[in-house]
């Protein structure tokens, strides 16, 4: 499924909390049901991303990972 | 349903509050107080970092080399040099070598450093609030301290803020 990027997060290289922290910083740019994408290569970020989208109420869309990169897209609630 | 039970199932079971009292300034403990600190604002909580004790001395600024008001306090400064920047291991320190190979190994993985954490707390607006009495206590004074800490509170505020938190955690 296709969506509309409204703002990517590059997290590349950054290590836990980094990444969710960039994330959450990302979320506050966007207006609610606007979509954002977070690339991460820490692995935390594989438990991290959706824990934190789940408790703090944002849709994670889709998860995929290609060549160590994980990408996160995410819909502001 | 009553009001109460109406509240409790809209909060789901997402804590909304965390309170940490950052009592050691050792770098092996402080960084992991900021990274829980930064990422429980991340996550949407209040967050409120009590500095009190050993870890007011990273909430003085860098270049502050002397703190204290008389003998005993300037020299507690001069063995324990202040500063986010400034901190040591609590084991293997070396002399500095141990805190310097920690923070290099760090810097080379790309894990944020203390001083970066801090200033995502206080852009995450994470309440960092120094100890009133611990202040007194070292001869530490507000303009020594790094721009953005909130004003000195005592021990019932500390206390009140963790009565409100569902997390609270003595670091």
């Amino acid at each position: 499924m296709e969506h509309q990027v409204d703002l990517t997060i590059d997290a590349k290289g950054q290590k836990c909390p980094m990444p969710v922290l960039m994330t959450s910083r990302g979320i506050k740019k966007i207006e609610s049901g606007q979509v954002m994408l977070v690339e991460a290569t820490d692995g935390g970020s594989r438990s991290d991303i959706p824990s934190w989208a789940k408790d703090t109420g944002n849709e994670l869309l889709e998860t995929t990972s290609d060549n160590g990169v994980f990408r996160y897209l995410i819909r502001k609630k | 349903m009553s009001d109460a039970a109406m509240s409790a199932d809209n909060d789901s079971d997402v804590p909304n509050a965390m309170t940490i009292v950052a009592w050691s300034g050792d770098l092996d403990k402080m960084w992991p107080t900021l990274i829980l600190g930064s990422t429980g604002a991340a996550y949407g909580m209040q967050t409120t970092i009590f500095f009190t004790f050993w870890g007011l001395f990273p909430l003085v600024r860098d270049d502050v080399r002397v703190t204290g008001t008389n003998a005993m306090t300037k020299a507690l400064a001069g063995m324990n040099r202040p500063g986010i920047s400034h901190m040591k291991l609590s084991k293997l320190n070396m002399a500095g070598a141990g805190a310097w190979m920690m923070n290099k190994l760090a810097t080379d993985n790309k894990v944020a450093s203390p001083k970066e954490l801090i200033e995502m707390c206080l852009e995450l607006d994470v309440n960092l609030w120094p100890c009133e009495m611990t202040m007194e206590l070292l001869g530490l004074r507000r303009d020594q301290l790094i721009e953005g800490v909130g004003d000195p509170v005592g021990a019932a505020t500390a206390l009140s803020a963790m009565s409100k938190s569902q997390i609270n955690l003595f670091i």
